[in-house]
C-alpha cells in the first residue's frame, strides 16, 4: 500500500460520515482534525525537542489556535495542566528574550563607522527590542493544518473520480450541501479530472441555488404582504447558512 | 479620533489587567459592525470592497448576524447583503463554467479570490495604529500624561503583538525602558501564578484553585493578543426561528 492509498483509506470513512451532514463536510472534518491535533500537541507533542522548538520560535500559537485550545478546555487538557506547563516554558522563554533586549545605555558614536547606526538606534530606541521580540516561525498549527486540509480536499476530488474515485462518496456528495467557498476554492485548485471538476461545479451551483432561493423567500415573507406567510426552518435560518457558506465553519 | 478621548478610553482599559489595545480594538470592532449594519453597508464604495473581498471575515460576519439578532431579533439587513454577494458568486460561477475547457481553466487564476481584504479588519488595523500611537504618546515624558503613565506601570502590560508594533513605532527612550519594565514584570506574576497551578496539582500539595484557574488561557491571550472577543455563547433565537415552533 503507498502513502496516497494509506491517506485516502483513513479519509474515506471520515467524507462518508461528514456528507451526510448538513453544510460543508470538509469543515466538519477539519473542525475534528484541528481539535484532535491541538489536543496531541499540547498533551504530548510539546515534549518533543523537534516540536517544542517549533512552538517557542512562533511564540506559541496565532489567535485563531489560541482560541481553539481555550474552547476545547481544561477537561481534556489533563485538567489545564498540560496547556500550563506549556505556556511556563514558553513565558520563561520570553521573559528571558525580553532581558536580552533591553537596550543598553546609549553613549555617543566612537568612530564614523558607528555613527550611522548610533543614529537609527536614537531615532528608533524600541526596533531592536521588537526585533528580538520578533516570531522566528509560523503558528505550527497553521502549518501543518493547513497542508492536511490541502490533502483532504485533494482525497475528495479523488473520490469523485469516476474511474479511480469511489461510486457511495460520489452518491454522497451529489446530495450533500457542497462546500464553503474557501474550501470549494481549495478543491478546484486540487482537482485533476474534468469529470471530478464537473461534478463540484455542480453540487456547488446547485447549493448557491438551494440558499439563494431561500434567502430571497425570507426576505419576501418579511415584507408586510407577505407576512402572514409561513416561514419554512431553511429559510428562517438561511442567513447564517449564508454567512457558513462564505467563510466556512473552521 | 480626539486625542483625550483616546486617554479616557485608555485610563479605562488599564484599569484590568490585560492589554489594553486589544480590548479597546475588540470595543472599537463591535462599534464598528453597529455603523457598518445600519449605514456602512449601503454605500457605494463600500460595496465595491465588499464586492471585492466576497462579504466580511469570519470572525466580523458572525459578530454582524450576532448584533443584528441581539438588536433587531431579525436578520434582514445581514440577509439582503448575502443575498446580493450569494447572486454575484452565483454569477461568476456561471461565467467560469462558460468560459471553456477543463484545461484553459486550470491555467486559469484561481478561481473566487478575494481581491481585498475584509473592509472591518482594514477600519480596525487604522483605528489599532491611533491607539498604539496615542499609548506611546501618553507615556512619553514630554507631552505625556502622568495619570497613564502611573496607570500603565500597574497594569498587566501588553499582548505580545501589540508590544512589539509599539516598541516599533516609539521615538521615546523612557517608553521603551517602562514597556520592557512592565511587561517583565507581568510576565514573571503570571508564570508565579502558573506555577501555584501547578503546584496544587501535586498531590502533597493538593488546595482549592484561585484566581490562577485560567492562568494558562491569560498566558496563551498575552503571547497571540485577543483581537476576536468570544461570540456570545447564547445567541438569542431571532423572532423568524419562533415563527417557525409557533406553527409546529
Amino acid at each position: 500500500m503507498t502513502d496516497t492509498d494509506v491517506s485516502l483509506e483513513l479519509q474515506y470513512s471520515r467524507w462518508k460520515a461528514a456528507l451526510t451532514q448538513p453544510g460543508c463536510s470538509a469543515c466538519r472534518i477539519s473542525k475534528d482534525y484541528v481539535t484532535r491535533y491541538m489536543i496531541t500537541l499540547v498533551r504530548e507533542g510539546k515534549s518533543h525537542d523537534e516540536v517544542y522548538t517549533r512552538i517557542e520560535l512562533a511564540w506559541g500559537f496565532c489567535e485563531r489556535h489560541a482560541r481553539v485550545l481555550k474552547a476545547i478546555g481544561p477537561a481534556k487538557l489533563g485538567n489545564g495542566m498540560s496547556p500550563t506547563r506549556l505556556c511556563i516554558w514558553l513565558l520563561k522563554a520570553l521573559s528571558r528574550r525580553l532581558t536580552s533586549s533591553r537596550p543598553s545605555a546609549v553613549t555617543g558614536p566612537r568612530s564614523s563607522v558607528q555613527n550611522t547606526r548610533w543614529i537609527w538606534r536614537k531615532r528608533s530606541p524600541g526596533k531592536g527590542p521588537a526585533k528580538q521580540l520578533d516570531a522566528k516561525g509560523r503558528c505550527p498549527a497553521c502549518e501543518d493544518l493547513s497542508r492536511s486540509e490541502r490533502s483532504l480536499l485533494w482525497g475528495l476530488q479523488r473520490f469523485l473520480s469516476p474511474i479511480r474515485g469511489d461510486e457511495t462518496i460520489r452518491q454522497l456528495y451529489r446530495a450533500s450541501d457542497g462546500l464553503c467557498l474557501p474550501h470549494f476554492r481549495l478543491a478546484i485548485e486540487e482537482v485533476e479530472e474534468k469529470a471530478s471538476h464537473d461534478l463540484l461545479l455542480q453540487v456547488q451551483k446547485a447549493t448557491l441555488s438551494r440558499v439563494s432561493g431561500h434567502l430571497k423567500e425570507y426576505l419576501r415573507k418579511h415584507d408586510y404582504r407577505y407576512a402572514h406567510e409561513p416561514m419554512l426552518e431553511a429559510e428562517a435560518t438561511s442567513c447564517r447558512r449564508a454567512i457558513t457558506l462564505f467563510v466556512g465553519e473552521r | 479620533m480626539s486625542f483625550s478621548l483616546l486617554a479616557i478610553e485608555l485610563k479605562e482599559a488599564l484599569q484590568n489587567q490585560r492589554c489594553p489595545v486589544c480590548s479597546l480594538v475588540r470595543d472599537a470592532d463591535r462599534r464598528s459592525i453597529r455603523y457598518f449594519l445600519w449605514e456602512g453597508k449601503n454605500e457605494g464604495q463600500m460595496l465595491l470592497r465588499l464586492k471585492r473581498s466576497l462579504g466580511l471575515c469570519q470572525h466580523h460576519a458572525r459578530l454582524l448576524v450576532e448584533t443584528e439578532l441581539a438588536e433587531e431579533k431579525d436578520c434582514l439587513g445581514t440577509t439582503t447583503l448575502y443575498d446580493w454577494l450569494l447572486d454575484l458568486v452565483h454569477e461568476t460561477l456561471r461565467d467560469y463554467v462558460a468560459r471553456g475547457s477543463f484545461e484553459a481553466a486550470k491555467r486559469r487564476p484561481p478561481l473566487l479570490l478575494q481581491e481585498d481584504p475584509c473592509p472591518i479588519c482594514v477600519s480596525r488595523r487604522d483605528y489599532e495604529e491611533v491607539v498604539l500611537w496615542g499609548l506611546q504618546q501618553f507615556l512619553a515624558h514630554e507631552g505625556g500624561r502622568e495619570t497613564l503613565r502611573r496607570l500603565y506601570a500597574e497594569s498587566g502590560g501588553l499582548c505580545l503583538p501589540h508590544l512589539r508594533d509599539v516598541l516599533r513605532l516609539t521615538r521615546f527612550p523612557e517608553v521603551v525602558e517602562l514597556l520592557l519594565e512592565v511587561e517583565e514584570r507581568a510576565l514573571a506574576s503570571l508564570v508565579e501564578e502558573l506555577e501555584l497551578f501547578q503546584r496544587k496539582h501535586r498531590v502533597e500539595e493538593q488546595a482549592p484553585i484561585g484566581k490562577e484557574g485560567d492562568a494558562w488561557e491569560r498566558a496563551l491571550d498575552l503571547l497571540a493578543g485577543r483581537l476576536t472577543g468570544p461570540l456570545s455563547q447564547s445567541v438569542e433565537k431571532p423572532e423568524d426561528e419562533s415563527r417557525v415552533d409557533a406553527r409546529r
